[in-house]
């Protein structure tokens, strides 16, 4: 910041205007250059000595040179008269923030090179002003024109529609995670809903508070010693209580005051616990590896059984009044995630478990279902029957809520210019209109906009960086050719680029060819257009397939809990104990995503992955739920202090003989005492035979089983046994090695063959169960060559009193795991959690099967007759058929005509018609539709329309009309009546708003006007009906005064009851009084408002007094407010002065000091005072060549602050010195700092800068220089 | 990660090997980053010790750049007839927890002429300043022929200790070939690059048309497209370039030349 405002200084004191030369080309002297370059080119350089943290406060570090550059240059000229060069550099900002463009303009070629705007390409784009980077090339002779154009696209089209100062949302509640079933859906957007409390005694705004209280009794430091947390006692119990942040819960006033928690109570106490350890740490003075750490695996089976003891000592404290945590229930409240919510604009579909469309809650199955809206939190309640709330289950919302303010946040990253903003359908202009901010994607609005209107915003968003996210790069090519009265355009987008193993999408290929011809037939002028689409892999059909997961290995192990079952596959583990299945990947401790091989040792699991080894310590309880378990040990970490270095990194298999385990890599085999595990410099490494290992095996020697075949560890190195590869599997039974590969099952007895056990099939594992041998093989799970189970298998495994097998996910991606014996037993997906996705690997789905096609055509006819103008259209679109830069598919095939008749001006009236059939290739409907619509003017102006549709789809008709009558005349008085609405048949329903308006002014001083809107609804609640009334008058010669009245009526029809609001307004302002040599002028203004949520009345009483050079402004508010529903009374009372003298030639004094008390009632409470207040004297001090101005300012919240600044014009250019001091807390701290700035020469600027920082408590103190060079050109 | 992304995109973008002098090739100017190495076979750029003889003037060329605002390049070249020197500065910033990188890397180098023949030398240093202070160098040689096509070679790291203890500074040869004449009226470049010859071998060609104040420069190679330009006045000169990839993202970088 300080460079900036260093280069922004220079820019002013040295600024030159841009640089405009003329020179004479280097092949074509006659012809003449005319290059405007203009920008700043600077060098800067600092240095910072002293105390670290005060120097980070000015971006540096001590003792380091901070290097800096910039540059922004404009450029714009034309060369050699035909080329012209447009260019806008900035090195501070990214690659799409740059703009540079060279035209071509010498007939008949016209080219453009760099970036431009496309979309205008024929009928080939269908989003405009599409912001590219390439080239663009025009050739035209008499009737024929040739273009081409290749392009990198650079950004992805958006548009956005805000409805004046309202948004809409649609939100989805959904019971289960919607890509993880099996998992619940997360917390905030659960149709289980937010879990809440209901308090006892009314929540006060101002004066209640929520707190998350322990209880710190014997009994909750058995608990902590219980769970090895016995250190957290004594800060727990000095910290028990905290207050929850206001953003942590929502009150909402429904039969009583209600609490909701907008973090599940699991997660408040798991960051209770967290702060708990921090405070540990920090009192102990604790860092490093001696750090205390949360002890537990998020979200496990031991976290969930801790947090749930750990729950029964919490409770939620409002006003000291407890509510125990457990006590919190769900199903009732569902937060919207805005506020401010439309009542009547809300649309809530339930999606009943079982079935997969969503039903309007007005559908008469479900009569026992209702909910209602607090509009202004945004929480919907639900009353609900218990036996919604199941799998399967799921609400959707829709709702419009209120913005605040003319800003709309679009998203970051948008391509500059490439914005198109309307207004009710009116283009607005950029600066005038409305400023936008492309990098914070801020656009703000000039204009005002009312509720009805409608601001769309077309954009394009940055691919890459910090806009859209994409894994290819997009390209845009084609050509068109024209002639006389026809074009043929061919055009292609693009992404370039393979995908990675672990793309997501294919590249999409969008191809599109449009003929069109036009002309004269007669009377007729027609226009004929022809069109086909490819679309390879559009956006919304692009994803690739998931890798099948399979299960690699099953173990056993023994833990400190009893027995458990390890299941290893491509997402992780799955620990399968107390029967349940949990499951296990890289946050929790795996080092790596795929789980490869496994291996038991006593109280230890090894397992290998795809990219590391990971050890588990099973000593303790709740092992695999135990952060400290689990220790990762990364390729690099095998590699820290060893002089050799280990090369692979997938661990592939291992074994152990009792003293050393074995673990084979893609690149070699690492021999690893038991003793050193985690020690990897400790470990060695030996060499691999032939081919990529797949087994390990201890039987008295090591046996290793590869692609190329099977071999054993001897003196002399690896030795090959007489079995080819590859080798999937090994077991040594009664003293006979068995081996599995791709043939069956070969004996070996002594490294020598003895015949085979299985033979004409592949075997890929192999398992002992009750000395009988069992196997997988392609078809299925075999005992000693009797087919038991029918599947693919692809592991077996022994544990648990059973033999278990794995299997590979089925093409559906489910994925099963039995238990094979004794008794066969299959454990669903649904119960093992297992994604039978491969998430690590994907492959192309089939372009054929991923492809669209399609084609249209349209001809359109037209004609003038008499004082008619006729116009006829065909059309037909298959659902192939898309424009490029478009999602949209409609399949449409009719014909319409518009009639528009031009005889009379006081009458416009037209007619219109169109037939036309839609998505005939899917769900076929037909549409006929018409309108007639016109307006007469004359003593008033009378408007009307009617549009009537009527549509079939499959066997159901519907007819349906918009409908609107108006009329309007007058000045004074002015009158406006109109009915609008919506008709549908069958099932009869009717809909609209008939809303009437009258102003007027019986005489200058007085304006009257009534606004009067009452909705009508042939079916549910209809809406509110509103009536306003206003009146205003105004009046005063010498003094002035004004008086409104404002009456507001609404009550929701079906009630009969009328709610009012009234707001009544005065000011006065009274002449100028004389006294002496000064001049005394007040006002006062008074307001008084009533709704039934709140009464308030404020005054405020404002004076301006002058006397001779010296002003003073005094001014005093008071104001009183109600809230019937809690009984809180606020009052307010403010004072504020200000004096400014212009007495003393080059001397500026002025004083202002602002103070407010504010004062909170409530019968049941104390009175609450909290007041505020600053003060801020200024001098300045004008001489010759320069100023000094010294600015005091206090106020309790940031204490004392004492600012000089000093300018001094020197000649050279302007030196300025400034000074600050803080005083807050019993600390101060200051920064002095001297700049100078020189000019060197007419287009070179330097500036040096140096500064002193101090701070006191701790006492200390930094320094800095810094010079910049600035070239302005 | 995010850093060596970063670092990798970059080179994917330029097309090279990620080695040990990585800080010097991410502070080419944007005129020899639009070349994509052909530069090697023109005098007036400092990439070739045996060009230096044939320079026509000083130039004095700084360039910044900040590739997605985590990877900063500061570096400024000085080359006159005979001699040049660069001084450049990669600072990444905070790549982990209490983790800075930080490079400082320097050039200078020397040729003499001896007719159509340039023949020099330079040394490039590297001095690593965090994570840890290190510091390492190489000794180059390049060949220059002006004759009807300008012709460079140049021989890296010939003689070279490389700052990483375990990791090589390796030598590699690269040469290029330019033609300068002639094109449709204007006066125009064009050239072929063979570069990396003994590690990842990778050709190039680049053309530029020179309109008298503005050149425009396209340069291509198997992994990259470049276009760039420049302006001159009579004190300075404005060039920039914009990198497109097939899978990366856009790059852009402009340079400053007083002369």
């Amino acid at each position: 910041m300080t460079l900036i405002r260093a280069f922004v200084f220079l820019a002013l004191g040295a600024w030159l205007s841009g640089l405009a030369f003329s020179q004479n080309g280097v092949q074509t002297p006659s012809e003449s250059f005319t290059i405007h370059v203009s920008g700043q080119k600077t060098w800067g350089i600092q240095v910072g000595f002293g105390d670290p943290t005060l120097l980070s406060l000015e971006g540096l570090t001590p003792g380091e040179l901070t290097l800096a550059q910039s540059l922004w240059a404009q450029i714009e000229g034309k060369v050699l008269d035909f080329l012209t060069l447009k260019a806008s550099f900035n090195d501070q900002l990214g690659p799409g923030f740059q703009d540079f463009l060279v035209i071509v303009d010498r007939k008949p070629w016209y080219a453009e090179l760099g970036r431009f705007v496309v979309g205008a390409e024929g009928d080939a784009l269908g989003v405009y002003n599409k912001k590219v980077l390439g080239a663009r090339v025009k050739v035209g002779r008499e009737n024929l024109g040739l273009s081409a154009l290749l392009a990198r696209l650079e950004g992805i089209s958006e548009s956005l529609v805000f409805r004046g100062t309202t948004g809409h949302a649609e939100v989805v509640f959904p019971y289960e995670a919607p890509v993880q079933p099996w998992l619940p859906a997360p917390y905030l957007t659960s149709v289980e809903g937010l879990f809440f409390l209901e308090l006892r005694w009314p929540f006060v705004e101002g004066f209640s508070a929520a707190a998350l209280a322990l209880r710190t009794d014997q009994a909750f430091s058995r608990f902590l010693a219980n769970w090895g947390l016995d250190y957290l006692r004594e800060i727990a119990e000095k910290n028990a209580t905290i207050t929850l942040a206001s953003s942590a819960y929502l009150i909402i006033e429904d039969e009583a005051s209600v609490l909701l928690l907008r973090q599940e109570p699991n997660v408040l106490l798991r960051n209770r616990v967290y702060e708990l350890i921090d405070l540990y740490n920090a009192a102990q003075g604790l860092s490093g590896a001696n750090k205390k750490s949360y002890p537990f695996v998020e979200g496990s089976e031991l976290e969930d059984a801790f947090l749930s003891g750990l729950a029964e000592f919490a409770e939620v404290r409002v006003d000291q009044e407890p509510y125990p945590l457990r006590d919190a229930r769900r199903h009732r409240y569902l937060g919207l995630g805005e506020t401010k919510i439309v009542e009547d604009s809300l649309l809530v579909e339930v999606r009943l478990p079982g079935e997969t469309e969503f039903r309007s809650l007005t559908d008469p199955a479900l009569s026992a279902y209702a909910v209602r809206l607090f509009p202004a939190q945004g929480v919907l309640r639900l009353d609900f029957p218990a036996e919604f709330f199941r799998a399967g289950a799921a609400l959707r919302v829709n709702f419009d809520y209120t913005r605040e303010g003319g800003t709309f946040f679009l998203g970051l990253s948008l391509i500059p210019g490439s914005e198109r903003v309307y207004l009710n359908g009116q283009l607005l202009t950029r600066n005038t209109d409305y400023s936008i901010d492309y990098e914070a994607g801020l656009l703000t609005l000039f204009v005002s906009v009312g509720p009805a209107d409608e601001v769309r915003v077309d954009f394009e968003r940055q691919r890459g960086g910090l806009g859209v996210p994409t894994e290819y790069e997009r390209y845009f090519l084609g050509a068109s050719l024209e002639w006389d009265q026809g074009a043929l355009g061919v055009w292609q987008a693009a992404d370039v680029g393979s995908p990675s193993p672990t793309s997501r999408t294919m590249p999409n290929t969008h191809s599109l060819a449009v003929f069109s011809w036009q002309g004269k037939l007669g009377d007729w002028t027609y226009a004929l257009r022809l069109g086909f689409s490819q679309n390879v892999f559009p956006l919304d059909d692009n994803a690739r397939l998931p890798g099948l997961n399979r299960i690699n290995a099953i173990v056993s192990v023994r833990t400190a809990d009893g027995d458990a079952l390890v299941f290893a596959h491509q997402n992780g583990i799955t620990v399968y104990r107390n029967g349940r299945f949990s499951a296990y990947g890289s946050a929790e401790g795996l080092a790596g995503r795929a789980a490869l091989s496994l291996l038991p040792l006593p109280l230890r699991l090894l397992i290998g992955t795809d990219s590391g080894l990971t050890v588990v310590e099973l000593s303790e309880p709740g092992a695999f739920d135990r952060v400290r378990s689990w220790t990762r040990l990364y390729p690099e970490d095998w590699n820290k202090e060893r002089p050799d270095k280990i090369q692979g990194t997938r661990v592939l298999a291992l074994a152990q003989d009792g003293t050393q385990v074995y673990m084979a890599t893609e690149a070699e085999l690492l021999v690893i005492p038991i003793s050193s595990l985690t020690k990897p410099k400790d470990w060695f490494r030996q060499p691999l035979p032939p081919g990529t290992p797949t087994v390990l095996l201890w039987a008295q020697e090591l046996y290793l089983g590869s692609t190329e075949g099977l071999f054993r560890w001897g003196a002399s190195g690896w030795e090959r046994l007489g079995v080819p590869g590859p080798v999937y599997a090994l077991l040594q039974h009664n003293r006979e090695l068995l081996v599995a590969g791709e043939e069956g099952i070969r004996v070996l007895r002594d490294g020598v063959g003895a015949g085979w056990l299985a033979y004409g099939s592949a075997v890929w594992s192999l398992a002992v169960w009750l000395d009988r041998v069992w196997y997988t093989a392609p078809t299925g799970v075999y005992r000693e060559g009797e087919q038991v189970l029918t599947g693919n298998f692809t592991v077996l495994g022994v544990g648990m009193n059973g033999l278990w097998a794995g299997t590979r996910a089925d093409t559906h991606y489910q994925l099963d795991l039995w238990r094979v014996a004794p008794e066969v037993q299959r454990f669903p997906q649904a119960q093992t959690a297992i994604d039978g996705r491969d998430l690590g690997q994907f492959s192309d789905p089939r372009a054929e099967e991923h492809t669209r096609v399609g084609p249209t055509a349209s001809l359109a006819l037209s004609r003038k007759k008499d004082d008619w103008e006729l116009v006829l259209s065909f059309f037909s679109r298959f659902p192939g058929y898309e424009e490029i830069g478009t999602s949209s598919r409609s399949d449409s095939h009719g014909l319409s005509f518009t009639a528009r008749f031009l005889g009379d001006p006081a009458l416009s009236l037209s007619l219109r018609g169109q037939a036309g059939l839609a998505d005939l290739t899917s769900q076929p409907s037909l549409r006929l539709s018409g309108g007639v619509e016109g307006q007469w003017k004359g003593p008033f102006t009378l408007n009307f329309s009617l549009s009537p549709t009527w549509r079939k789809l499959a066997e159901r008709a519907q007819l349906s009309s918009d409908f609107q009558v108006g009329a309007k005349a007058g000045s004074n008085p002015a009158w406006n009546l109109s009915m609008a609405g919506r008709f549908t048949a069958p099932g009869v329903y009717l809909a609209g708003t008939i809303r009437g308006e009258l102003s007027y002014q019986p005489w200058p001083d007085l304006s009257l006007s009534a606004v009067w809107s009452r909705p009508y609804r042939s079916e549910g609640s209809a809406g509110t009906e509103n009536l306003t009334l206003r009146g205003r008058l105004v009046g005063g010669q010498e003094y002035a005064w004004a008086i409104s009245w404002e009456e507001s009526f609404s009550h929701p029809l079906g009630r009969p009851e009328w709610t009012s609001s009234r707001m009544v307004s005065g000011e006065l302002r009274l002449a100028r009084l004389q006294f002496g040599a000064g001049k005394l002028a007040p006002r006062f203004s008074a307001t008084a408002t009533y709704t039934p949520a709140e009464w308030r009345l404020s005054g405020t009483a404002v004076t301006d007094v002058e006397v001779s050079s010296h002003r003073l402004n005094l001014q005093v508010t008071l104001g009183q407010g109600f809230r019937p529903a809690t009984e809180r009374t606020d009052r307010a009372f403010s004072l504020s002065f200000s004096w400014f003298a212009s007495a003393w030639p080059n001397v500026e004094p002025r004083l202002t000091y602002t103070r407010s008390w504010k004062i909170l009632l409530h019968p049941r409470y104390a009175p609450q005072v909290s007041e505020d207040q600053a003060l801020e004297a200024r001098v300045g001090f004008n001489f010759e060549k320069g100023r000094n101005e010294i600015v005091l300012s206090w106020s309790p919240g940031s204490g004392l602050q004492l600012l000089g600044r000093l300018r001094y014009d020197w000649g050279f250019g302007p030196l300025i010195w400034e000074t600050s001091a803080t005083w807050k807390g019993q600390k101060i701290s200051g920064k002095s700092e001297l700049e100078a700035a020189f000019t060197l020469a007419p287009q070179w600027g330097l500036n040096l800068r140096g500064g002193l920082l101090f701070g006191a408590s701790p006492l200390r103190a930094a320094a800095y220089v810094g010079a910049t060079l600035a070239a302005n050109f | 990660m995010r850093f060596l992304l970063v670092i990798l995109g970059i080179f994917g973008l330029w097309g090279r090997g990620a080695t040990v002098d990585v800080p010097l090739d991410l502070a080419r100017s944007a005129q020899a980053w639009c070349l994509l190495g052909v530069d090697l076979a023109l005098p007036d750029l400092a990439t070739n010790p045996g060009g230096l003889p044939f320079a026509a003037s000083w130039h004095l060329c700084s360039t910044f750049s900040s590739t997605f605002g985590v990877v900063r390049v500061w570096a400024i070249s000085l080359s006159t007839q005979g001699f040049g020197a660069e001084a450049v500065l990669v600072d990444g910033g905070e790549i982990g927890p209490n983790l800075h990188y930080r490079v400082w890397a320097g050039r200078a180098g020397a040729g003499l002429r001896l007719g159509q023949f340039g023949l020099g030398g330079q040394v490039r240093v590297l001095r690593p300043e965090q994570p840890k202070a290190l510091l390492g160098g190489a000794l180059d040689l390049g060949f220059f022929w002006a004759g009807p096509v300008y012709v460079g070679i140049l021989a890296e790291s010939l003689v070279s200790f490389s700052p990483y203890p375990h990791e090589g500074w390796p030598p590699d040869l690269s040469l290029a070939a330019a033609w300068r004449g002639d094109l449709g009226g204007f006066s125009g470049t064009v050239g072929v690059g063979f570069m990396d010859l003994l590690s990842l071998p990778a050709w190039a060609l680049a053309g530029a048309l020179d309109f008298g104040s503005v050149e425009l420069r396209l340069g291509l190679r198997a992994t990259a497209l470049s276009l760039g330009g420049s302006v001159e006045s009579s004190w300075f000169a404005l060039d920039w370039v914009f990198t497109l990839h097939p899978a990366l993202p856009l790059s852009f970088r402009v340079s400053f030349t007083l002369r």
